[in-house]
């Protein structure tokens, strides 16, 4: 994303025939700026930017029930517990992380003070407010004007939904891995939108996370069976404990993050996100950055462990940034239930091909030449898997988060193991 | 006949093209000591991130 200067992103920027911002947003010129904003108008620059006296405010959504209502009531009052505002996703995982796996977001409020005060401060803080998606670029970019102080009604993708939804979604979606193809739903013109058309200012209390929230995108939405019947589609299919989620068989590697910390309170607060996970890119397409972070492409398929939750017996899963004292920083040693959640989670990469190096079969033969862990490809077939032995070398503090997870029990016993 | 058709199509999209043409920008055209003057000044913009010491704005 190409950053702004600043004097661009406050420009509100006229053209042809426009003469005033009434020409750009007709009805949101009729509120007047002073209404949302605060400040003083006419003034000079420091008294019409008084935040103490003339109560001032950069992002006046921030506080919706004052300033979006009562033209937009009703979605102010479920957005407010929507789960792009409460991220209650990340309530749930710490929850269980710290109190048990029978908890969820209801019980967040029961984790020590300095989870709830340290989630409230940090995390909450790119968590986000009407403006950061239908007006300008998103705190976690340092903001800005998308369109003149013009409020759309649709965000924009690559500066709303991607700039928050980089560092995965963002990279596959437009292929950016060294040696990816990017998503054939993006090289065919889809937009986030064509396939997410959950409410997002839905009220998403009753959602434990992200993957509970109703009417989210299913690919046999589209991609019917009976349109789609063939050999492979007809022995995976997915479904309800059996068969293979879709990404296991149309997904390219994806970013995996390892050992993400939180910031030192005490500390700069203010660019937490580059020194937190600041990350400098190498020949080999691995950012690392502060403490052990580190940011890295990989491929694993492993068991389904929600199979209430999600299709297939085995799923597409994707190492979380987490580590047992990620919440440090913050005063808060270690999680005390750590091991109740895998910490290589379900995974719906962004980057779908037909053709993927799992389904080639480019030269003739059957696509499980390039997946099933026998005969001649055996050894770089297997390493598609998660298995228990990589995680006790590479993962030795996960290895019972993950005993759900990896596939030792679950595959063919003739199969071959890294 | 071709060439006919041919030329009224290009004068008719030329005629399109320069009604729907938005021209040039129009800044610098407001009183500065508006929340609209200034902020639709591309020029005074860059005169104050150039002199504040503030911390910039982010537009949100």
């Amino acid at each position: 994303m190409v950053p702004l200067e600043p004097w661009q992103k406050i420009f509100i920027k006229l053209v042809g025939r426009q003469t005033s911002y009434a020409d750009i947003d007709e009805t949101h010129a009729l509120i007047g700026c002073t209404t949302c904003h605060g400040g003083k108008e006419p003034a000079d620059f420091a008294t019409a930017h008084d935040a103490e006296n003339f109560g001032f405010v950069r992002d006046p959504s921030a506080n919706a029930e004052a300033n979006c209502n009562p033209c937009h009531s009703e979605i102010v009052a479920t957005n407010s517990n929507s789960m792009h505002s409460k991220l209650w996703g990340m309530q749930t995982t710490i929850a269980q992380r710290e109190l048990g796996a029978d908890k969820d977001l209801n019980d967040f409020d029961q984790c020590p003070a300095e989870l709830t005060e340290g989630f409230d401060r940090e995390c909450m803080s790119c968590h986000t407010t009407c403006g950061q998606c239908h007006v300008s670029r998103p705190n976690s970019v340092d903001g800005g004007f998308i369109e003149s102080h013009k409020f759309k009604k649709t965000p924009d993708q690559t500066n709303n939904c991607l700039a928050c939804h980089g560092s995965r979604i963002a990279t596959d979606f437009e292929g950016h891995l060294v040696g990816n193809q990017p998503d054939v739903h993006s090289t065919m013109y889809m937009k986030c939108w064509d396939c997410h058309q959950e409410d997002m200012h839905a009220d998403a209390s009753g959602s434990a996370t992200r993957y509970h929230l109703p009417d989210l995108p299913n690919c046999k939405d589209c991609h019917d069976y009976f349109f789609t019947h063939n050999t492979y589609h007809q022995t995976h299919w997915p479904d309800e404990g059996e068969g293979l989620a879709c990404f296991v068989c149309h997904s390219q590697p994806y970013n995996n993050c390892n050992s993400c910390h939180t910031k030192d309170p005490s500390g700069d607060l203010s660019q937490w996100w580059q020194t937190g996970y600041g990350e400098s890119a190498t020949e080999t397409d691995v950012h690392t950055g502060a403490g052990d972070y580190k940011e890295y492409p990989d491929f694993k398929i492993g068991y389904n462990y929600d199979q209430d939750l999600h299709d297939g017996e085995f799923i597409v899963v994707r190492h979380a940034p987490i580590a047992r004292d990620s919440y440090s920083p913050w005063g808060h040693d270690q999680l005390a239930n750590y091991d109740v959640r895998p910490t290589w989670e379900y995974s719906s990469p962004h980057n779908i091909q037909r053709f993927t190096a799992q389904t080639d079969t480019t030269g003739g033969g059957y696509c499980f030449k390039n997946c099933h862990a026998v005969g001649d490809s055996a050894q770089v077939n297997s390493e598609r898997y998660l298995w228990q032995r990589e995680v006790n070398e590479d993962y030795p503090d996960e290895i019972e988060a993950n005993k759900s997870v990896v596939v030792d029990d679950e595959l063919p016993s003739y199969w071959q193991k890294p | 006949m071709k060439k006919k058709i041919k030329l009224i199509v290009i004068v008719l999209f030329s005629l399109l093209w320069i009604a729907c043409d938005p021209g040039h920008d129009t800044v610098d055209i407001g009183d500065p000591s508006t929340c609209e003057g200034c902020h639709t000044s591309e020029s005074t913009l860059k005169l104050y991130a150039e002199g504040s010491e503030a911390e910039h704005s982010g537009g949100g």
